[in-house]
């Protein structure tokens, strides 16, 4: 039998309250040497919050953190020497050169001379930007910034790597640059990341996923297993008339449809069969579009929290596990 | 783009000294938190020194805005003066108080980024660091206090203009002065931009107290009777405008409020107050946020 193997980072209870508001309740989940794991929840769901609490910069009002099976104090200096941190904002000065923050942030870790111009050279190297080096960072594009930050925060191989929303705001072609970066990362050093999004497809990348919701765990799971467990098809309306076809579509087919920015949505299980039940029950005028796509993480945090990713509030219609037909 | 592969198994020539490693060989950082604040301080204080060189416009708004003050105020206030009897050169008397601006204009300036830094820059990833937060605040001291000197140094070429013989002046007093007097104002500075945390309260903050300050602190007119002198005798910044007065003097001036020793000690006990309390304030605001 295979021993377990301690995870690098462990947090239990951690709570956190605001005044009389409670943000945080009983989160608890494990982060294992080389392992992705996101923190998955809209905006206001305490993602931040936790990332936060372990950076010290926030003090929970309660938690318990192990790092490599020792207890540690939560944002304590132990666990914060072990830290490398992508912020929501790159935390670069923008005035200098890619190079001087870089030779910044390992002066500020005690490596100077013949080793600090060494690792600047392949940070730079590997960050796909030596040869703008030299140039101010306010010249650079968000998802150049984006590089050197991530390469900022492991210049000194942290074992654990936090990053809040690092790719947010970014394009396609940017996101996968960094995501890139962040696997050879911990292909080569075994490096763990915690990373905290409301991006569907940042959260597929991840090996596991904490699903948080208004400051609790939803559930932890891989992403393949949550969308496993999704209907075999989302059907999406793109429709003007909201109101007039949800009421529609409820009476005539007991469809629970959910808002969307383009219309609405709802799981189902034989989407092509649906699709032309729906489109006989509506008038012509009242649809836009009618399609079938594969469901998305998007998807199954609707169903398990019944709040869409994108504005933190609840789904219209659809309350926790009521998404399905 | 070309990448190369991630370097961080390569990277031993940049393992920091001292640095462990576990059973992957992934490499971490184990410079001692101790360590650290010094590595922190001296970081803080070279990226100061970066932006000295290279902000230009800096320079015109800290030396150029005071002298054409010096130059306006005092030629309009000798002409006062003259035409109600009085005597002197306003122009002389005058001029250390201007260097005191200069000393106030680079600490407000400089410490203006702090509020930007901390909330969406640079500093953000000094907070997360293992040492002291401290380090923040001694860095950016001495950050601010070496521009003050090397724009103050430079001011005083002009020196001669009010009178001032520079063979004669009290150099050593002339710059354990500014040291302190600039180290002071930085962290209270650093403090009120810690609190206010808004670009926008902190220029109010500078007009409603750090300006009257100046003003009150005998740059403009000597300590009077009554509730302005003890006003002047309550304001760090007076002994600031005085040691400098004491120091441009060759030691000792006749048109000074305090004594130059009683002076320095009040500089050094202010600088170490407010330093106290910027590193106060700093852990205080993580604390407070905690809650």
């Amino acid at each position: 039998m295979t021993p377990p193997v301690t995870p690098r980072l462990a947090v239990r209870r951690l709570a956190h309250r605001y005044g009389d508001r409670e943000v945080l309740r009983d989160v608890a989940f494990d982060v294992a040497p080389g392992e992705v794991v996101g923190l998955l929840g809209p905006n206001g769901s305490g993602k931040s919050t936790v990332l936060s609490a372990l950076q010290g910069l926030l003090r929970p009002t309660a938690a318990e953190v192990m790092l490599d099976g020792a207890p540690v104090a939560p944002g304590g200096p132990k666990l914060r020497a072990r830290l490398g941190v992508v912020f929501q904002q790159p935390s670069v000065d923008k005035t200098l050169t890619a190079r001087e923050n870089l030779r910044l942030t390992l002066q500020m870790h005690g490596v100077f001379g013949a080793g600090q111009r060494a690792r600047v050279e392949e940070l730079l190297a590997w960050a796909g930007l030596a040869e703008r080096a030299d140039e101010p960072m306010k010249q650079f594009s968000g998802g150049m910034l984006r590089r050197i930050d991530l390469v900022r925060a492991v210049a000194t191989n942290p074992a654990l790597l936090l990053m809040d929303e690092p790719t947010s705001g970014l394009d396609e072609a940017s996101f996968r640059r960094v995501w890139a970066l962040v696997d050879e990362l911990r292909a080569a050093t075994g490096t763990s990341v915690l990373v905290a999004t409301h991006r569907p497809e940042e959260a597929a990348r991840c090996d596991r996923l904490v699903v948080l919701h208004e400051g609790e765990v939803v559930t932890v799971r891989s992403p393949a297993s949550l969308i496993e467990e999704m209907e075999a098809d989302v059907l999406v309306l793109e429709t003007g008339h909201r109101e007039e076809v949800r009421d529609t579509l409820e009476a005539a087919l007991g469809l629970t449809l959910r808002d969307e920015p383009y219309g609405l949505s709802a799981g189902c299980t034989r989407g092509h069969e649906l699709i032309v039940d729906v489109a006989r029950a509506l008038p012509r005028e009242k649809i836009g579009a009618i399609s079938i796509r594969r469901p998305t993480l998007a998807d199954a945090f609707v169903r398990l929290a019944g709040a869409s990713l994108d504005d933190g509030g609840s789904a219209n219609g659809a309350g926790r596990g009521e998404a399905r037909r | 783009m070309t990448t190369t592969p991630a370097p961080h198994l390569a990277g031993t020539a940049a393992r920091p000294r001292g640095a462990g490693g576990d059973p992957a060989g992934v490499e971490v950082v184990a410079a001692s938190p101790g360590r650290m604040v010094g590595c922190v301080i001296l970081s803080l204080w070279r990226r100061d020194m970066m932006h000295l060189l290279r902000e230009r416009s800096r320079w015109i708004g800290v030396i150029v805005q005071p002298l054409i003050f010096w130059a306006l105020i005092g030629v309009g206030m000798g002409g006062a003066l003259a035409r109600f009897g009085g005597e002197g050169d306003y122009l002389a008397y005058f001029f250390p108080g201007i260097v005191a601006m200069i000393v106030l204009f680079t600490a407000v300036f400089a410490t203006m980024s702090v509020i930007e830094d901390r909330q969406r820059g640079f500093l953000q990833q000094v907070m997360v660091l293992p040492s002291s937060r401290a380090a923040i605040v001694l860095g950016k001291t001495a950050g601010v206090t070496t521009m003050a000197v090397v724009q103050v140094s430079l001011t005083m070429a002009v020196a001669p203009l009010a009178g001032v013989d520079l063979l004669g002046v009290h150099w050593p007093l002339f710059f354990a002065v500014l040291v302190l007097g600039c180290a002071g104002l930085t962290a209270l500075n650093f403090c009120l931009a810690w609190v206010v945390n808004s670009t926008a309260g902190y220029h109010g903050v500078m007009a409603i107290v750090m300006l009257p300050l100046w003003v009150l602190s005998g740059a403009m007119f000597p300590a009077g009777e009554g509730w302005m002198g003890w006003a002047m005798r309550l304001n760090p910044m007076a002994y600031l405008v005085d040691g400098l007065r004491h120091a441009m003097a060759g030691g000792l001036s006749a048109d000074a409020n305090f004594g130059a020793g009683f002076g320095l000690s009040v500089l050094a006990v202010t600088a170490a107050m407010f330093t106290a309390l910027a590193v106060r304030t700093v852990a205080r605001s993580t604390q407070k946020a905690r809650v």
